[in-house]
């Protein structure tokens, strides 16, 4: 026999590569139904919720995030998303408009299934509940009718009574506090959804990072996983920006 | 004063020693990638985050070994006359305390998560594009962490054992063992997965427990070679039939009529004094340097050993 036509690793021809292909796509298999199942709510929110066949959501005030109204579903970004994740699973939406600390009282205790209010990943009270992955990056940054950026202690239009107002100061900047920042001419220091919805381009100075949660009870992680899933697949179809804009107009 | 000749190390010795020292730098590469990669994945599981301090500490019995290692080999001076062989010594018992101190620590830590019924929440794995549920994240993390420690005990298991070295065995030890905490916290995170909450903390607890367990080990060990204890093989903490062979050794010399010995270890070395009695009255300084080189022929780990003649053995 020709030595060129005989294998370089004999080894690898008594084990033919199909071998560990099917064995690969065993494992695989294995993993994937094992993903369906896994992992599990240790409480069961998630099968409990479907058993009843509504979802219970706590909610406080917090446009453009959420927006209460008295009697109906509320408006805002977040019930939009819960909604539609409600939607998805079969349910009904069961709202509860409430103080922030009752919210996550009844959350951390079974008695809601999620609470919504704008939070960020930084929120107090997410030592006591579980958080989402951040589902949206925003940022608060000073915009001007040209893009270009203000010199430095230069006024900036922010408004009253903001957080804002101390962080314009550590850069350096003259806050100028204002009840509508409609009204203002020049520089204006805002979050980015709502210097778009005023027609500012940004100048590249960021003031301030966001990173958007929702929270759940601790350690639901089926019911965790599934609102993830949802929350990273409405991120990827629509803007959530451009949704947030417009709840601002 | 008259400080200690400094210790002949054999040629074989110091290549040993030389690998030692090399494989004890890889060990601290590959822990820190190992602390890296766990760290990234961690999240909030209580198992997680336990086993990750455990692989911290298996930095500190490396590092306690190297650094000893840059002092032990001065020669003995005016102010340390005998040497600075027992700084390996000291180091092992520093890090016992650090890994006891860390072990009662993280113990602490488990089972208060269990009291208070800490619901670890694990959602997505959210880095490099992939989306999966993060518990997979950290089965892939706890697989890497347990292989490099595995092969490299191994190795060392062996040079340790030839060395006679106390630091890197214990080192070994903890490197062998390290599969089990591996293990442990890969059950903990597929417990959490299966809807068992308190599977997390258990086996955060199982890991303190193994942890305090080399802890203790390690600074009963450390105390006892402090103490001056008798030859004993650095491994199984055996006596070493080494006195035996020793007297043997100058009784056979036909000037000698009785010899005993005390001897303690000193690292890898064994020092000490040798009693002779002698036939004749009067002994000769250059009978006496005759002996000890004699003895010290027995074995080369024998260390500044001292002959004196004296009357007879009891007191």
């Amino acid at each position: 026999m020709n030595a060129l036509h005989q294998p370089p690793f004999p080894a690898f021809r008594r084990r033919p590569p199909l071998h560990f292909a099917k064995w690969a796509a065993l494992a695989l298999c294995f993993l994937l139904t094992a993903c369906d199942r896994f992992p599990k709510d240790p409480e069961g929110s998630l099968e409990k919720a479907q058993e009843r066949g509504t979802l219970r959501v706590g909610l406080f005030e917090n446009p453009p995030w959420v927006i209460p109204h008295e009697g109906q579903a509320p408006g805002g970004l977040e019930p939009q998303l819960v909604q539609g994740f409600a939607d998805e699973l079969g349910l009904q939406v069961a709202w509860h408009e409430q103080g922030a600390e009752d919210a996550f009282d009844a959350l951390e205790h079974h008695q809601l299934d999620l609470v919504i209010g704008g939070m960020t990943q930084k929120n107090p009270w997410a030592k006591h509940v579980g958080t989402t992955l951040p589902y949206l990056k925003t940022r608060s940054i000073i915009a001007t009718p040209t893009g270009e950026a203000p010199a430095q202690n230069a006024p900036v239009a922010v408004k009253k009574d903001s957080v804002l107002a101390a962080l314009l100061e550590s850069q350096s900047y003259t806050p100028q506090p204002m009840d509508d920042l409609a009204q203002a001419e020049g520089a204006v220091a805002a979050p980015q959804w709502q210097a778009a919805a005023l027609g500012l381009q940004e100048t590249g100075v960021v003031l301030q990072q966001k990173k958007h949660v929702m929270a759940v009870p601790r350690g639901e992680n089926a019911l965790l996983m599934h609102l993830e899933s949802y929350l990273l697949e409405a991120g990827k179809q629509h803007s959530l920006e451009t949704q947030l804009k417009e709840t601002a107009r | 004063m008259k400080p200690r000749h400094p210790y002949r190390i054999t040629p074989e010795e110091q290549r040993k020693r030389k690998r030692v020292l090399r494989l004890e730098w890889l060990t601290i590469a590959l822990v820190l990638s190992i602390v890296v990669v766990m760290y990234f994945t961690m999240g909030s599981s209580q198992a997680m985050k336990t086993a990750w301090i455990e692989d911290m500490l298996a930095l500190v019995p490396p590092l306690s070994f190297i650094i000893a290692e840059r002092f032990r080999n001065k020669a003995p001076d005016q102010r340390f006359p005998y040497g600075y062989q027992q700084t390996t010594l000291l180091s092992f018992l520093v890090s016992a305390v650090a890994i006891l101190v860390m072990g009662l620590y993280m113990l602490y830590d488990a089972a208060s998560g269990l009291l208070a019924q800490e619901h670890p929440t694990i959602g997505h794995f959210d880095r490099f594009g992939l989306h999966v549920w993060a518990g997979w994240g950290m089965i892939g993390a706890l697989v890497y962490s347990v292989i490099p420690p595995l092969i490299l005990g191994h190795f060392k298991m062996g040079l340790g054992r030839d060395l006679q070295e106390r630091t890197v065995l214990a080192d070994a030890t903890m490197n062998k063992d390290d599969w089990q905490t591996g293990a442990a916290a890969m059950l903990g995170v597929l417990g959490i997965g299966a809807g068992l909450w308190w599977a997390d903390s258990a086996a955060a607890a199982f890991i303190s427990i193994n942890v305090i367990k080399d802890g203790v080990t390690h600074l009963r060990q450390g105390v006892m070679n402090l103490l001056d204890q008798r030859p004993t093989d650095a491994e199984k903490n055996q006596p070493l039939q080494i006195d035996r062979k020793l007297q043997d050794a100058l009784e056979q010399d036909e000037a000698v009529k009785a010899v005993d010995v005390r001897l303690r270890g000193e690292g890898p070395y064994i020092s000490g004094e040798v009693f002779v009695v002698m036939h004749k009255q009067a002994v000769t300084p250059e009978e006496l340097e005759g002996l000890k080189c004699k003895a010290e022929a027995v074995d080369h780990r024998f260390y500044g050993l001292t002959v004196t003649p004296v009357g007879q053995l009891e007191d």
